[in-house]
């Protein structure tokens, strides 16, 4: 294990001048890592043959084996697999069209968030989720988990039928009427003792109403709900501070300055998905003068803190020191208040940084906003709000619509009610609604302990998981797919939900479950009980008040196909601001380490740690995938005695030991740039011990540092850190496919990989990013000539979040498959998009430059030259295209790409992972039909998403007419929430897209090789101050 | 090369039709062979699926905004 002290004494000479690295191995000159670079791929993936240990085997002999292998080939393989059989509709539904897509509007409920999708669905299967373009708050776009949802559909582990636990402790399956009947007996007579029902938070009103009834059938019932993750700090300050419930939407798109305070509002959390859309409003190159500036305050790199024009890194308990200085400043003497100089100093964060933050905030005052993390304390919260008022940015809440919270989560004290209940003998039954205590509530309630005293635990779940493990029954429930229901987390609006199919195993809405077990137990249950329960509600109670102007069955109708229902609620009003809130105003002293527990980007609450699509998104900052870790600074790092990663490239990583109050994790430590220091930052939702082949034991369990009573904040904590026993191996992405690091050390800079300047410096010289990159390079090969429509591709770097999207809506509509952590460890992933990210600077204080990367689609395409059986060839239109059934796995396509962006299939992964997690029938469903499913030796790429632009054209065939570039969106332009990816024809000289592509700041990556690629980047501006041109 | 040594190299009749046999007779126990039995095993069992639209949603027939 190599020590990064040494290794940083090696080579003192950090430049200053822009120096693009993607890890430190590759900043301080890791021989490994160089080496690597030069190659193809890792090493012993693709070891030659060694001639002298190849036994010498006659020509006789070898022909022999030949000839019987061939025999024993075409006898015993001749089923090698089945292809199914191919019936046609002998009632052909209605709504279906053979081989044309439907598109349903629903909800998907895998958060919190309640964002309305649109569902396209072949012959009856869900195969794609998008955003719903008529929804208001998502407005057609969705997060990576939501497109990922569609995955927990079709996962062969879902509970199939009701299970019962024996005397034994074995399930064993049995059938809905037998639980009915013997759960309904319980509830029955429980008369004295509580009925506990544990949910999460409930943002649907029918749902509501069908717990009131459940209570009302019976009376010793209460609901208890919990979320992990949750707004309650946040919504607590601004009732002290401006008397109202809910803390106001905020106008992401009119801000002209905005702070973010640890908070990664455009990466995680509520309505993410909203405020990107929303913040990227302001960073079109094209409207130069509304550009926003984005000032990020925070102690680990962050996806909102690598897209930031300035990035302050502080401890989160400074946050409150912070926010007090700055108000100072603002209302008192300015940038020159000597309170910025001693805090600046206290805690070594470059001052002109801060002076720049307060010109800029006295100067747009009413247009910038200050806006702080959900995990911070409330003081934070309180003071942010009043610093908002001191600077008058008042009008930056939305009037048009506010946040509805229909239920409030239930309190420390009524958790603490229920566990001692529980452990005294007065809880006769708890239901599990679709959720899992055991996992996400603190440790210290002893949730795990009660529960086992309960005599009926009763889980309605999809899939088995941690709360599952301890219950009398298990109950499998609807996915959100196979669900009614109806959504309210807005003013103005209800989100509607549909079943997208009928349920595919033997579930049952959960919903239904707790009706049934309200009603006689002579009543036969009926698959449209909760649909009919809804319908009712609707009509009776919430369309009266709506005055639509449609008869019911059509108002019921037009709002299920558009997915939202209107209604004339008034949002809550700002209230009035009271000066009088008292601030506990003393600066924690805390000279010890401080731990950030924040949700997981890839399995949020741990909700989707058995979704394999998730667990192999790259990280969008570290680039680890299938687990979490501690993050650490470099000083931190230093002193605890960390090494970055071994010098043999194996991945290990130190492991260290944090303890909070006795409770201790043992997690492996990464070193993360542009981390403050003696501040360690774990994502939750890994570590799960009950959750299906594909999550189980990945990563640890960061929630048994949670404590009931909290710390600095519910997820801020104290610690004692030390370096722990052993080492650990993490897999990061980030130094696969990389461009051949070569003699050149800034090669990303000097040929022009990554592009970037400033607003200021584009405002004085519009063509400064061109000057030196303007000459035409001759080619040996003739042009080739595209007189139709000619695809191409732009891709906005102002825009772009880094934020992994779009690798997610590739994957779905590509049929990408899973290959698992280990083959990630050996550069085998198969992603046809890639997210590269790159840091420039120090590593203390870095700047970070995303680019996604894909097939280039170059005109003169160096794959195209090297095939040796025609398997990738040039389309009429201008597309590289890949000819699966041709290829026979030479690589050399791969090798002379100098992109790095071809996937070689070294398995079949579809058997090759999990126990043939993906190989299963139900796994089949999730499959584009559209796109051929790859096998083992074949090739593959991004091929600009050539079955929706045969779509378009056999559309435009059929219409007669010319197919146009605005006809095709490829899936990942639809996912991305900034709208960075324009495509279109680049013939068509009057279109939107054409002007991107000929933007004065768009420019080809690796433009000196001159293979004319077709993927046009526009170059990043930050929005800095003028005075730093 | 002499009659007798090119007789004595001659393939033999009856070893011919042997061999043929036994050939034969390999092929057919081949082809029964039940080579599955040392295929890898489903070890996640997914029971045959039934795929039912919902008559009671409501679909659209393409994306666009405002699709009522």
């Amino acid at each position: 294990m190599s020590d990064i002290d040494n290794k940083s004494n090696k080579d003192k000479k950090e430049n200053p001048d822009i120096n693009y690295w993607k890890s430190f191995e590759e900043l301080y000159n890791d021989p490994g890592v160089v080496e690597a670079s030069h190659h193809e791929f890792q090493k012993g993936v693709t070891d030659d043959f060694d001639l002298k240990k190849v036994s010498g085997l006659s020509r006789r002999k070898f022909l022999g084996l030949v000839a019987a292998s061939a025999a024993l080939a075409g006898a015993g393989c001749a089923d090698y697999r089945d292809e199914g059989d191919i019936i046609p509709y002998n009632k052909k539904p209605e709504s279906i069209t053979l081989g044309k897509p439907n598109y349903y509007a629903t909800v998907a409920n895998g958060c919190r968030n309640g964002c309305g999708v649109l569902v396209k669905t072949r012959e009856g299967r869900p195969i794609k989720v998008d955003g719903n373009p008529d929804h208001p708050v998502n407005q057609g776009k969705v997060c990576a988990k939501c497109q990922a949802s569609i995955l927990r559909l079709y996962d062969p582990e879902r509970l199939k039928n009701p299970l019962v636990k024996t005397k034994e402790g074995n399930y064993i399956k049995s059938t809905w009427q037998n639980a009915d009947d013997k759960i309904r007996s319980i509830l029955s007579s429980s008369s004295g003792k509580e009925i506990a029902i544990i949910s999460k938070r409930i943002i649907s009103p029918s749902t509501k109403k069908v717990l009131q009834d459940f209570q009302l059938k019976y009376p010793g019932t209460k609901i208890y709900s919990y979320e992990l993750f949750n707004e309650d700090v946040r919504n607590s300050a601004w009732k002290k501070t401006y008397g109202t419930d809910v803390f106001p939407l905020i106008k992401w798109d009119e801000a002209k300055i905005i702070v973010a305070l640890e908070s990664d509002f455009l990466g995680i959390g509520e309505n993410k998905v909203e405020n990107a859309i929303l913040f990227a409003r302001n960073r079109d190159v094209k409207e130069l003068d509304k550009f926003n500036r984005l000032y990020v305050v925070e102690a680990n790199m962050s996806v909102t803190g690598s897209n930031a024009d300035y990035r302050i890194k502080l401890r989160p308990d400074a946050q409150f020191e912070f926010v007090q200085a700055v108000t100072g400043a603002v209302s008192g003497p300015g940038a020159n208040d000597p309170g910025l100089k001693s805090f600046a100093d206290k805690y070594s964060i470059p001052l002109v940084k801060i002076k720049y933050l307060v010109d800029d905030l006295l100067k747009n005052k009413g247009k910038s906003i200050i806006y702080a993390g959900d995990t911070l304390p409330e003081n934070v919260h309180i003071a942010v709000n009043q610093l908002n008022e001191a600077l008058n940015n008042n009008n930056m809440y939305r009037a048009d619509a506010s946040k509805v919270y229909i239920q409030p989560l239930s309190s420390n004290e009524e958790w603490e009610s229920l566990i001692a209940k529980m452990n005294n003998g007065n809880v006769a039954a708890v239901i599990h609604f679709d959720s899992n205590p055991v996992y996400h509530l603190p440790k210290d309630y002893d949730y795990a302990g009660a529960i086992k005293k309960i005599p009926a635990v009763i889980s309605l779940v999809e899939s088995e998981n941690e709360s599952s493990a301890v219950s009398g029954f298990v109950l499998p429930v609807n996915h959100s797919f196979e669900s009614w229901g109806d959504y309210k987390t807005r003013t103005g609006f209800y989100s509607m939900q549909q079943p997208i199919i009928s349920p595919l195993y033997n579930t049952r809405q959960k919903e239904a479950v707790l009706l049934f077990w309200t009603k006689g137990s002579q009543e036969k249950f009926s698959e449209n009980l909760y649909h009919d329960y809804l319908m009712d509600h609707w009509q009776n109670k919430i369309y009266p008040g709506l005055k639509a102007e449609l008869d019911f069955k059509r108002f019921w109708l037009s709002a299920l196909q558009g997915g939202i229902a209107e209604s004339n609620d008034n949002p809550v009003s700002v209230g009035s601001y009271n000066s009088n809130v008292s601030l506990n105003s003393n600066a924690i002293d805390n000279k010890g380490y401080t731990v950030i527990l924040r949700e997981s980007y890839a399995t949020g609450d741990g909700n989707f740690a058995n979704n394999g699509w998730m667990q192999e998104l790259p990280h969008p900052v570290s680039k680890i995938v299938w687990d979490n870790y501690a993050a650490i600074s470099l000083n931190t790092a230093r002193e605890l005695k960390i090494g970055a990663a071994s010098e043999t490239h194996d991945a290990s990583y130190d492991m260290i030991e944090i303890s909070v109050n006795g409770r201790k994790l043992e997690i492996p430590a990464f070193v993360q740039p542009g981390a403050s220091d003696k501040t360690i930052t774990i994502e939750l939702g890994y570590g799960r011990s009950k959750v299906g082949v594909v999550g189980t034991g990945v990563g640890f369990d960061a929630g048994i540092l949670m404590s009931k009573n909290g710390g600095i904040s519910n997820w801020i904590y104290n610690a004692e850190v030390k370096k722990g026993n052993g080492t650990y191996k993490l897999v990061t992405a980030q130094e696969h496919h990389t461009f051949d690091i070569g003699i050149t050390k800034d090669q990303v800079n000097k040929r022009g990989i990554i592009r970037e300047g400033t607003v200021a410096e584009y405002e004085k010289n519009p063509r400064f990013l061109r000057e030196d990159n303007e000459q035409k390079e001759e080619s040996l090969y003739y042009p080739h000539e595209y007189p139709g429509v000619k695809w191409g591709m732009a891709i906005d770097l102002n825009k772009c979040l880094g934020c992994g999207e779009c690798v997610i809506a590739c994957g779905a509509e590509n049929n990408v498959p899973i290959v698992g952590k280990e083959q990630v460890g050996k550069g085998r992933e198969m992603h046809w998009i890639r997210i590269d990210r790159y840091y420039s600077g120090t590593p203390e204080e870095p700047l970070v430059s995303t680019q996604p990367m894909l097939c280039q689609q170059c005109d003169h395409a160096p794959c195209e030259n090297v095939c040796p059986v025609l398997a990738t060839t040039h389309s009429p239109d201008g597309l590289n295209q890949m000819i699966y059934n041709r290829c026979v796995g030479t690589r050399y396509c791969s090798n002379n790409c100098p992109y790095k962006v071809r996937r070689f299939n070294f398995f079949n992964f579809r058997d090759h992972f999990k126990e043939q997690y993906q190989q299963t029938d139900i796994f089949d469903l999730v499959y584009n039909p559209e796109v051929t499913i790859r096998s083992r030796g074949v090739m593959e790429k991004c091929t600009f998403c050539i079955q929706r632009i045969m779509n378009a054209r056999s559309d435009a065939i059929a219409g007669g007419r010319e197919v146009k570039g605005t006809d095709v969106k490829t899936a990942c332009q639809e996912a991305c929430n900034t709208n960075a990816i324009k495509f279109g024809d680049m013939n068509d000289k009057d279109s939107e897209f054409f002007k991107y592509r000929n933007h004065e700041l768009g420019y080809y990556v690796l433009a000196d090789l001159n293979v004319r690629p077709n993927v046009t980047y526009i170059a990043k501006l930050r929005n800095t101050h003028k005075e730093e041109v | 090369m002499e009659i007798t040594e090119y007789f004595q190299k001659k393939f033999n009749r009856k070893k011919f039709f042997g061999t043929i046999g036994a050939g034969f007779l390999s092929y057919v126990v081949f082809k029964s062979f039940p080579f599955n039995l040392f295929a890898k095993k489903e070890k996640i069992k997914s029971p045959k699926i039934k795929v039912r639209i919902n008559p009671l949603a409501v679909e659209r027939k393409n994306t666009g905004k405002n699709n009522v």
